[in-house]
This record gives structure tokens, sequence and C-alpha cells, in this order.
């Protein structure tokens, strides 16, 4: 069987409200974390993901200042960011459908709707790790694919697969990316 | 440094179509947390067990943080109901009253996250001239009193009896509400 390793990655953790930090943060350390760092809102979420170059991001959505939304779409920014591919998990008490396609408009890489649970926390967490989908940079958007399993009912024409392959160096796509760790 | 980073940076695979690029970045986390072993596939239930017995571990807070988040959206409530209310104040107590419905059933409150996200549904779906009705003013005045209720007597089954049927009978009107107000515009 295969585990990850919850010890040899680092976290943020981004929430207004400082008992959730502190849930997250003791469920975190349950799976063995050690470095995890915890900022109050979006700005300073930023600030600590610069500062801290974190393996995984976990944010909720409504913040002072600027939101988990906006923390994802300032992360998601491939010329600026120091690592716009970092895995993004968003814990949030919103459970609409509207808001799912909203957060993954902006980049979120998994949702997860409170009650918070370990079990669904883990699950997020080994998906990220396990299972990363590939990004897509249209001229709108900049994350990960958006596509989660192939549509059947499909019948429009298929854009992917059908361009021009190469392997390029990372430092084209977003200067100092961090992939030395 | 960028041209050190640049030179143990790994190779990613790049495709390109003609509006769009399908970048597949290198999995540096895989490559470094993840550990094969001996036993079927699945989930690390260790990690999960000694995760849910860290968070019991808290559970003695939780009446207290649950009576600190209730306090917050009591005064919250407050200020939106002086003659300075403003779109601040409105904003603080949407955010109370979300996290309430996000905490309240990890903190041990079950009801009190179904009156909260009842409340949330009545504060983000009305029209501005509906929302500030005394009709409305009442039925927010009356969730912001149950969640006070649920906490201060601690009521911590889903299944209580008073609790679920007050839970219940606000949801009913507030969706009747919203279904009839909600996207209209009001002359």
């Amino acid at each position: 069987m295969f585990s990850v390793e919850c010890s040899r990655l680092r976290f943020l953790i981004v929430d207004d409200n400082n008992h959730m930090r502190r849930i997250i943060r003791a469920l975190l350390h349950g799976f063995g974390v050690r470095e995890a760092y915890e900022a109050e809102d979006g700005a300073a979420g930023l600030e600590a993901f610069t500062s801290y170059s974190p393996d995984i991001v976990i944010t909720d959505w409504a913040m002072p200042i600027f939101d988990g939304l906006e923390l994802t779409r300032m992360i998601r920014q491939p010329e600026t960011s120091t690592n716009p591919y970092v895995p993004i998990i968003m814990v949030t008490g919103h459970a609409e459908r509207r808001r799912i396609t909203e957060a993954r408009d902006a980049g979120v890489t998994e949702f997860l709707v409170k009650p918070i649970s370990a079990k669904a926390l883990y699950q997020r967490i080994v998906s990220v790790v396990m299972v990363p989908r590939p990004f897509i940079k249209t001229a709108t958007y900049f994350g990960p694919c958006r596509r989660r399993t192939p549509n059947p009912n499909f019948g429009g024409f298929e854009r992917r697969g059908k361009g021009v392959s190469e392997k390029i160096d990372p430092i084209r796509i977003g200067d100092g990316m961090r992939h030395d760790r | 440094m960028p041209r050190l980073i640049k030179k143990m940076a790994p190779a990613m695979k790049v495709e390109h179509g003609s509006d769009h690029t399908v970048i597949h970045p290198h999995n540096a986390l895989r490559a470094r947390a993840v550990v094969m072993h001996d036993g079927p596939h699945g989930l690390d239930e260790t990690a999960i067990r000694r995760a849910e017995i860290a968070l019991q571990g808290l559970s003695a807070n939780f009446n207290g943080w649950m009576e600190e988040a209730c306090r917050t959206l009591v005064v919250a409530h407050q200020a939106t109901k002086t003659a300075e209310r403003t779109k601040n104040s409105a904003t603080t107590f949407h955010r109370a009253a979300h996290d309430i419905r996000g905490h309240g059933t990890t903190l041990g409150f079950p009801l009190a996250t179904r009156v909260a996200a009842s409340l949330c549904l009545l504060l983000e779906n009305l029209p501005e001239a509906i929302a500030n009705s005394d009709a409305v003013s009442t039925l927010v005045d009356q969730h912001v009193d149950a969640i006070r209720a649920i906490t201060r007597e601690g009521v911590i089954q889903s299944t209580h009896r008073v609790g679920e049927t007050l839970a219940t009978e606000l949801e009913a009107i507030t969706e009747r509400l919203v279904a009839r107000f909600s996207g209209q515009t009001v002359h």
C-alpha cells in the first residue's frame, strides 16, 4: 500500500477564525505534519505563502481584507507567483453548486465543505499528492484542469490532444518557482 | 540564485493547443511524500484515527468556542439594528452567521449549524427592500434567538425535540420566503 508522509510536507492554513485554524492544525498534527504556518486573512496569507513556500495551502473562503478566492487568484499568477502550481484546498461553509464552480474557476484544487472531518481532509491531501491534475493556461484561466472525469455526453469539438508537445524548463512558465526541495 | 533553481528544476511536459496550453508540472510532492509498503491500498486509517484523537483533545474547548461565536453573532446583530447601520455591520453579521454554519457541527452543535445556514440563506438571497422589512427583521431576530437558546441550553443532539422543531420551522419559513422573493426586483 502507499501512504502519504505528511511529515515531509509544509502547510499554510489561512482562516480568519482562530478556532478553525486550531482545529485544522490539530488534524494536520494528527496526520504527522510538523510544519504548519497560519495566516488570518488573504493578505497575510499571500505574504506567508511567499515567505514560507508551503507545499499545500488550506484556505477558508470568507475572510476580511481579501478572501480565499482572491488569494487563490493571486497565487495562480504564473508570471508573478513563487509557485503558481501549489495545491490549494478550500475549506468552507459554502455548499452551493455555484460557489463550487466559482472556486474551481478561480483555480482551487480541492473543495471541502464544512463540517470538516479528519477523513475528508486526509482524502483531499492524498488526492492532491497522489493524483495531481495538469494545469491549463488559456487567455482567461490558469489553474488545475477543471475536467475531473470525461463527459460521455459531450458532443462538441474536442480541443485537447491535437496540439504539439514539448518538454520545457519550468522557469519559462513562472520565474522563481521552487522545485528544488 | 534563479540560475541555481533553473539548473535543478526538473523539466515539465507542455502541450500547446490552438487556444490553450496543457502543463504537466513535475510532481515533487509525490516524489517526496509518498511511501510504499506492504499491505492493501487505501487510506492510512492510523493517520486518520490519530487526527480524530487530536481533534477530540480539543473538544473540552468546544462549548466555550461556541459561546464565543454566539456572542460575536449577537453583537454583530445588534450593530445592524443601530441608526449607524452600515454595509460593514451587515457584512460582519453575515460572516458571524457563516462561521456558525461552518463550525457549529464540528463544535458539537449541529442544530446551530442548521439555523445558521437558514439565516445565511435569508441574508444572501433577498432583495434589499424585502430584507429590510419588519417581517424579515423579525425572522432574523428569531434565528439569532434560536442559536442563542441552542448554545445556552447546550443542545448537542441533532434529534433534540424542541431544537429540531425550531430549526425545521425556521428553515421552512425561510425557504418559502426566499423562493418567493429571490431574484425579483421590488418596486
